[in-house]
């Protein structure tokens, strides 16, 4: 009988120190997880409208002259861009995630789930630019 | 730390509800209420405050307000926390993670509160 294998000797586990500026892929990942701030502040402008809606006519009508200023115009455009990098991006990742644990949505493509994610993305932007724009109700 | 060990089932199932909620509702949302309507491409009647605050005063309206605005609050309050621990800041975890969350609680008080009002 041979004496018990002695263990792999690996280094002593430590800190990462500013391992996310070494990659491109880690930098697109905290890129990611920074949209957390960009996400924040998107909610908190569509908090900030309904209590324009809620101080009547010319609250709202300061509202949307502070979204078309040109500072309001470049924060939003760079507000959409960075919903859009996480929006594409989440949906990427949650493909690979079936929704119900069944054995066949299991067996099924990662590319059914990519495809259905990003179907569902067109359609209800779709049906909030008919709303938003009058089109419907 | 316990109650946030406790409560981290809690949290990822916030964060996964809101990653959906703005990855879905979010683009479409923020083009049309904060690039279009302030640019003058919709149509008067479309961004009317009658209009808009029909919309958002209708029963089925204010959920969906309320739900996206806490739920997006919470998924970035999670995914800010992460991002910190992965940047390495485990000495103030716990007082950024009650702080994130916290925060997150206020706006859910707050976006209902502000349905509510309507």
């Amino acid at each position: 009988m041979s004496p018990p294998a002695e263990p792999t000797p690996t280094a002593a586990a430590r800190a990462p120190d500013g391992f996310w500026l070494q990659h491109p892929h880690y930098r697109s990942y905290v890129l990611f997880a920074g949209t957390g701030l960009v996400l924040a502040i998107d909610a908190l402008i569509v908090l900030r409208g309904i209590r324009a809606l809620s101080e009547g006519t010319a609250a709202w009508a300061a509202y949307l002259a502070a979204l078309g200023s040109p500072i309001g115009v470049a924060a939003c455009w760079a507000l959409f861009l960075g919903t859009l990098f996480f929006s594409i991006r989440w949906l990427r990742v949650g493909a690979k995630i079936p929704p119900v644990p069944v054995p066949l949505l299991f067996s099924l493509p990662r590319s059914v789930f990519l495809v259905g994610h990003y179907a569902t993305l067109g359609a209800l932007s779709v049906l909030l630019a008919l709303i938003l724009s009058g089109v419907i109700l | 730390m316990r109650l946030l060990h406790k409560l981290e089932p809690v949290f990822w199932m916030l964060f996964g509800a809101g990653g959906f909620a703005a990855a879905l509702i979010l683009p479409a949302l923020m083009f049309g209420l904060t690039i279009a309507a302030p640019a003058g491409w919709l149509s008067d009647y479309a961004t009317s405050y009658h209009r808009v605050r029909g919309l958002a005063a209708n029963p089925l309206g204010q959920v969906i307000l309320a739900a996206v605005i806490s739920l997006v609050l919470w998924h970035a309050a999670h995914h800010l926390r992460h991002l910190c621990l992965d940047l390495g800041l485990r000495r103030v975890h716990a007082p950024l993670a009650y702080l994130l969350y916290g925060l997150a609680l206020l706006g859910t008080v707050a976006s209902i509160r502000a349905v509510a009002s309507l």
